[in-house]
């Protein structure tokens, strides 16, 4: 670990998709009803925009709101992202929220965190592979 | 008037014939007149009151933080100085809002460059703020709230939009990316305010800056100012930052702004008790977590981590 952040403050072999802790508590088996929304609503925002790898599911400290995910990868990314203006699309089951990494590493480019709208405790963190273009 | 009519799907509102007229009554009127041809089927239905109207801006004894959860939205700068204002000078909220009950929609002052602009804020793009989990509490319990936060923010999004007339995506995108508490300050009043910042001087002993801090952001909230502080990460030292550590935590969350409830001395040291825009301190992850909104912090420990960027009072 103590290697990892070294190379990491050396700004050499950095994964901040792998080793970004997700926010709340990591969930191995989420809601059916949560899960599909969110992935419902992430295959509608990715077209042209980014290829979705394996998600890690997350549930919110009790009461904390979807903004509380979002900061929380704001500031675990700090310096190694930017975030990207757009959000997800209207008429979905989620908030979402995009981060373009710096470098890319595993074979993906970004970030994008989706909280569910319908069980607002219920988020995924998804490394992504940027659509060339996108979103300049 | 209140939550008695779900209009999300509805796009134009016509002005009820009797606006001063309980919700029932005014449509039985609307139905009995029949004045040549005015009424008909289609008017009967169109001329729904609006869900929102001024009765609904406020519950209880007017604006206040309480009234404020920001849910979604990366805009804790604006919704915490809204709250920081709504607690000290709440008519300045108040004079900022109109209802016009012909249109049916909401009027609202704001500043751009210090120079006041009215925007209109409609029933849809208020029913757009809830769907996007703004800064009010209307999207989160259905009794005992005041739409005022969602007006204001929805107000604050449409002045950020290049073309409001395709929807307000673009301008609530443009508040989700943050910004500064003295940025919003101005915005809502007219005038950036004062920053009160930590600055030891060469020779002063640390205790005594600290001193000279508290004592200015006290005085600024004893004469009736609104109060925000803006945090930023806690500092690390090398030896942190290569071995993994977050170092010290503070118990705020980062690059966040808070509404300041009071600042006070308490057996010598000096505390100050904040409210999170959140509505909870659940989910800070600092091993302060608890569910009420307020909480309670060593002024000390915000200098000694580097998580204090600076506190900003409004003008008098």
């Amino acid at each position: 670990m103590v290697l990892a952040s070294l190379l990491g403050l050396l700004g050499c072999g950095d994964d901040p998709a792998a080793r970004l802790p997700t926010p709340g508590t990591e969930l191995a088996d989420p809601p059916a009803a949560a899960r599909a929304g969110i992935e419902q609503a992430v295959a509608r925002w990715s077209k042209g925009r980014f290829t979705p790898g394996e998600p890690r599911w997350f549930r919110l400290a009790d009461g904390a709101p979807p903004v509380a995910a979002m900061k929380s990868v704001d500031n675990a990314l700090a310096g190694k992202a930017t975030r990207i203006t757009e959000t997800g699309p209207d008429g979905t089951d989620a908030t979402m929220q995009g981060w373009k990494l710096a470098r890319e590493s595993g074979g993906h480019n970004g970030i994008v965190v989706a909280v569910s709208k319908s069980d607002p405790t219920i988020g995924a963190l998804i490394p992504v592979k940027l659509a060339q273009g996108w979103p300049d | 008037m209140g939550l008695v009519a779900d209009i999300a799907s509805r796009t134009s509102y016509q002005p009820a014939m009797f606006p001063g007229l309980p919700f029932g009554l005014t449509n039985l009127f609307g139905g009995a007149i029949g004045v040549a041809g005015a009424t008909s089927a289609s008017r009967a239905l169109t001329d729904t009151p609006p869900r929102f109207d001024a009765g609904d801006l406020y519950y209880s004894t007017g604006p206040s933080s309480a009234d404020i959860k920001q849910d979604s939205l990366g805009d804790c700068f604006f919704v915490a100085t809204l709250g920081a204002i709504a607690d000290q000078q709440p008519q300045t909220i108040r004079d900022a809002i109109s209802y016009d009950a012909d249109t049916g929609s909401f009027n609202v002052t704001l500043y751009d460059g210090g120079k006041p602009v009215t925007i209109n804020v409609t029933q849809q793009e208020l029913e757009y703020n809830l769907s996007r989990g703004g800064g009010s509490l209307v999207d989160n319990k259905t009794t005992d709230i005041g739409i005022w936060p969602a007006v204001m923010e929805t107000a604050y999004a449409k002045m950020n939009d290049s073309n409001p007339a395709d929807g307000l995506k673009q301008g609530f995108d443009v508040i989700n990316g943050g910004g500064k508490a003295r940025d919003a300050m101005e915005v809502v009043t007219g005038d950036r305010g004062t920053d009160i910042t930590y600055d030891k001087g060469f020779f002063e002993d640390k205790n005594d800056a600290i001193d000279r801090l508290a004592k200015q952001a006290q005085a600024a909230l004893g004469v009736g100012r609104p109060l925000t502080l803006s945090t930023d990460p806690e500092s690390r030292s090398l030896l942190e930052r290569i071995k993994g550590d977050d170092g010290t935590q503070d118990g705020l969350v980062d690059n966040h702004v808070y509404v300041v409830e009071s600042v006070e001395n308490v057996d010598g040291e000096w505390q100050v008790t904040l409210r999170n825009p959140w509505g909870t301190n659940n989910g800070v992850s600092e091993g302060y977590d608890a569910q009420p909104a307020s909480i309670t912090v060593p002024l000390e420990r915000l200098v000694d981590t580097g998580g204090l960027e600076y506190f900003n009072a409004g003008a008098l």
